[in-house]
């Protein structure tokens, strides 16, 4: 490899000579598209040249309602979906050429992420870790330290058919994280989860983005991606509408609140009249 | 195939493996049916004819016995073989009682019938269950003629006649056996006797059953149990929502795959395995013994079977790699419990093959999925395994097997595993139209099975003509009914009873004959294959057992009333259900299926499945389903009438159709029919 990956520069990637020390780039993507051929609706542009970076260290929400392209667009990131045309890169690996290598880097993780249900949650967390190529010795080492900072020691070795929503929660946040990735992709990880279970995940996101992790996750819940997102990307309709941080969004479109910068942005994008 | 990683695939297999041993139903139906079933199944006959047996021969009869026209020392002895067939009671009545009854015998009257049949009870008794009467026989003299009343609706009764029948019958032997010795020192009727020597081994002889029947219940075993794990492994998993984690994991998903594919393999031998040696441990242990080898030990050898059952190594592979893909393909357990069905049925017609004897292995039916292997097999049972055939056998399902392999191989695409992705609930709704379709379809196959074959066997004509105009018009209403209240859509419209379009009208009618005549190529071919049963070949078929119908009668029975009753039921209600949640392809192969389940016959089932499926092509293409009823009527009616003339001699109405040209009609009918049908309204 002739640099580094996550230094080396970026074509198309933000200037960061004028910062004092940016943090590197660790996704990036460049014109992405994607174009699904649906029997019944014919060929759907699901994305469309969507280009968005993330750096380490910070968290940036993918604010979109359903249809929109949110969960597309983070599968073809985490490499499950290829792009139909466009780059991406995880960490200064291409999503692309060398999927393997960019999934060693990613924790992926969502609100229909399930578990095994006849497998305990140290089972599950062994079985990953195998597949990540973890040795035996600091695997295990591993799983006690994923079970004592989750809090998971009273249901370990309990099957995971058997546990409550916020216990399924812990697993899967552990399961995505045993690895260590620098990458965490999660997509609408606070759906469907009621409001302890949704507090222990923004406050995960949050510890994560001071370990300097970089985050990309999206969602619809307005204050959610308020609280927690240092810069926001507004996808309507397989487009990425805008992006920045929330001040420089209201700013573009003199909005107050978040959700009058998603209405704006997408009257703007049906070519329609501000609203008076 | 690239080679997976082996330490992902083996750690994948690991995990399916113990996921599905924790799994109560997997271990309900890979292990413990597969080898309980033969020890239910010989406990279970053997305790129900030993219950049968004990409590008739435990039962008290009661015979009233009139025997003063006999000869004094019959009569006696005949007492006493009476005695020893217990538990039973004699009442000897006084000589004379029965004169009355003779009286009313001989009076022959329908009063005096009844009144015969009333003294008859009364002389037995209130608690009695035969009464048996010896008088000289009017014919010869010299011979006792004996009478036995009873009541053939009473099972305890029907069991008193046969104690007395056995009597009669020693009775017989014991006299007719010392007049033979006494004047001819034997019988000297006899001109010869004879003595056959088997020459089968013990071995042999146990095999010839086991090679019958162990093809199939193998390949039954084998698709029950691995198809459990093959639904766990890859529409449980995306049902559960796991599937894209696994995905993202740094391991191609070829190792995914190959690690699945593995525990569905191994749940299959297992299965299999399990299965087979419950059978030899029951008969071994003595608790059931092999048809055609009763007394001959326990079957075939350990090194026998084992060398047999490595036939089945292949088998075992490709059913395993199919399973995969059919389940693979599935969004929930549910939907791959609905392709597994078909596919269950489907590799039963070749595995049945084994059970016919005159189905011999040859070079085609090597080549055959599952038949090859299922011959081969049983030749190899019985110790004669031809080696060429059988190593065609293998070596094509080992093709077939790698052939699965390689497309299992590309299964878990993430653009395929999620580009049918929606919601349970959306799936939930869009299923019901094509699975209360499948409900209909299957129980209008069996409603025709059971109440129609009950009906005809009652009365042939009417009962055909209850079948169709009845049960299928019956069955459509009610089907097509419930499609048209859930779309909100009209009977006629679900029906597709639309007026059909001119070209596609010409197309059936250009199409039925060249139809009639490839269908009698195929069972003449097929003749080779899989021959007909005399009793079918012989007697001249339909037209011959409705031989008091006259020609336009037996069109209207034999063609129009099948084109228009079944076109109803299978290409309009069930048909339309279907096509609601299912692509086209999926549709037309139900409607094969389920229309050669209802002919019910192993040797009509690929010629009317094959019509099935290219009735239903011809109705979604049209979108009207008169195309159809017109080539269903004129096939049958070629069909019909024809064979109508060859049973009696005469000049064919339709003797043109056995030209040299007709099977080209197809051509153009088939370019009529492939135009599009008029647009939906």
């Amino acid at each position: 490899m002739e640099s580094s990956p996550t230094t080396r520069a970026l074509p198309g990637a933000p200037d960061d000579s004028a910062a004092a020390t940016p943090a590197p780039v660790a996704i990036w993507a460049r014109a992405l598209c994607k174009t699904f051929q649906d029997p019944e609706r014919g060929r759907v542009e699901a994305v469309r040249e969507v280009e968005l970076h993330c750096r380490r260290g910070e968290i940036y929400g993918l604010l979109g309602p359903n249809g929109a392209g949110k969960t597309t667009t983070l599968r073809m990131l985490s490499t499950i979906l290829a792009p139909t045309s466009g780059t991406a890169e995880i960490d200064g690996v291409d999503v692309v050429e060398d999927p393997l290598e960019a999934r060693r880097r990613i924790g992926f993780l969502s609100t229909s992420t399930g578990l095994y249900p006849r497998l305990t949650a140290r089972e599950t967390l062994r079985y990953f870790g195998k597949l990540h190529g973890i040795g035996e010795g600091p695997l295990e080492a591993r799983v006690e330290e994923l079970v004592e900072a989750f809090d998971m020691g009273a249901f370990a070795d309990g099957r995971c058919e058997a546990f409550s929503t916020g216990q399924k929660q812990k697993v899967s946040i552990a399961r995505a994280v045993l690895h260590d990735p620098p990458v965490l992709i999660l997509d609408e990880p606070t759906t469907g989860l009621d409001i302890l279970a949704s507090s222990a995940m923004i406050d995960f996101i949050e510890s994560s983005r001071a370990r300097g992790t970089c985050i990309l996750f999206s969602t619809h819940i307005m204050s959610e991606a308020e609280r927690l997102c240092d810069r926001i990307g507004v996808i309507y309709g397989g487009r990425l509408l805008a992006e920045g941080t929330l001040a420089e969004l209201q700013e573009r479109t003199g909005e107050a609140w978040l959700d009058g910068v998603f209405k704006a942005l997408v009257r703007e994008a049906r070519g329609e009249e501000p609203a008076g | 195939m690239t080679r997976p990683p082996a330490r992902a695939w083996r750690e994948v297999l690991r995990v399916e493996l113990l996921s599905l041993l924790r799994d109560h139903r997997a271990l309900v139906a890979g292990l413990l049916l597969p080898a309980v079933l033969y020890p239910l199944i010989f406990l279970g006959q053997g305790w129900l004819e030993k219950i049968g047996e004990e409590t008739l021969e435990a039962k008290e009869v009661r015979v009233a016995l009139e025997l003063s026209g006999a000869p004094p020392e019959m009569a006696a002895r005949l007492v006493d073989l009476l005695e020893q067939r217990v538990p039973i009671v004699l009442d000897e009545l006084p000589a004379g009682s029965l004169e009355e009854l003779e009286s009313s015998i001989q009076e022959g009257t329908p009063a005096a019938a009844q009144r015969e049949r009333d003294l008859a009870v009364d002389r037995m008794g209130e608690d009695g269950h035969l009464l048996l009467q010896a008088l000289p026989d009017p014919d010869v003299l010299g011979r006792t003629r004996f009478r036995l009343f009873f009541d053939g609706a009473d099972d305890t009764c029907r069991e008193a006649r046969g104690r007395a029948m056995e009597s009669l019958r020693e009775l017989q032997d014991e006299l007719e056996g010392a007049v033979f010795s006494e004047h001819f020192g034997g019988d000297p009727a006899l001109r010869w006797t004879s003595e056959s020597v088997d020459l089968a081994s013990e071995e042999d002889l146990g095999g010839v059953w086991i090679g019958r029947i162990l093809p199939l219940i193998a390949v039954l075993v084998l698709l029950s149990g691995a198809s459990y794990a093959a639904l766990a492994a890859f529409a449980g998993e995306r049902e559960a929502g796991t599937l894209e984690t696994l995905l993202v994991q740094p391991v191609p998903g070829i190792a995914i795959v190959w690690g699945k594919f593995g525990a569905v393999f191994a749940t299959g031998l297992a299965t299999l395995g399990l299965n087979t040696l419950s059978l030899f441990a029951c008969v071994a242990l003595g608790l059931g013994s092999l048809p055609g080898a009763e007394g001959a030990g326990a079957g075939p050898g350990a090194l026998r079977i084992l060398g047999a059952g490595l036939l089945f190594l292949p088998v075992c592979l490709m059913l395993s790699a199919v399973l995969c893909l059919v389940c693979g393909k599935a969004r929930s357990f549910r939907e791959g419990q609905h392709y597994v069905m078909p596919l269950s049925l489907v590799a039963m017609i070749p595995a049945a093959l084994a059970l016919s004897p005159e189905v011999e292995l040859d070079p085609f039916l090597a080549c055959l999925p599952l038949a090859g292997p299922s011959l081969a097999f049983r030749q190899a049972m019985v110790g004669g395994l031809a080696p060429w055939p059988a190593v065609l056998a293998v070596g094509s399902t080992g093709i077939y097997a790698w052939l699965a392999l390689r497309k299992v191989g590309g299964l878990l695409d993430g653009e395929r595993v999620l580009a049918g992705e929606s919601s349970a609930a959306e799936d939930a709704q869009r299923q019901v139209q094509s699975r209360a379709a499948l409900g209909w379809g299957w129980a209008g196959v069996f409603a025709v099975y059971l109440v129609g074959g009950l009906l005809q066997s009652a009365h042939a004509l009417w009962g055909l003509v209850a079948t169709l105009w009845l049960i299928l018009p019956v069955m459509a209403f009610f089907s097509a009914r419930g499609t048209a209240r859930r779309a909100g859509e009209s009977l006629t419209r679900t029906l597709a009873l639309r007026l059909p379009t001119p070209w596609h009208l010409a197309g059936a009618l250009l199409a039925a004959p060249a139809l009639a005549r490839l269908a009698g190529v195929w069972i003449e071919w097929q003749q080779e294959v899989l021959p007909l049963p005399s009793s079918m070949t012989q007697g001249g078929g339909l037209p011959a057992l409705f031989g008091g119908l006259s020609g336009p009668a037996l069109f209207a029975l034999l063609a129009l009333s099948p084109g228009i009753c079944e076109e109803l039921f299978f290409r309009g209600a069930v048909l339309s259900g279907l096509r609601r949640d299912m692509p086209r392809w999926r549709c037309v192969l139900w409607s094969a299926l389920l229309f050669g389940a209802v002919h019910a016959s192993i040797y009509r089932f690929a010629p009317t499945a094959v019509l099935g499926a290219g009735l239903a092509a011809i109705t979604l293409r049209a979108r009207s389903l008169w195309p159809a009823i017109c080539l269903h009527v004129a096939y049958n009616g070629v069909v019909v009438l024809r064979g109508l003339a060859e049973t009696s001699g005469a000049d064919a109405p339709l003797a043109w159709t056995g030209e040299a040209w007709v099977p080209w009609l197809l051509l153009p009918g088939i370019a009529l029919l492939a135009l599009p049908g008029r647009r939906e309204g």
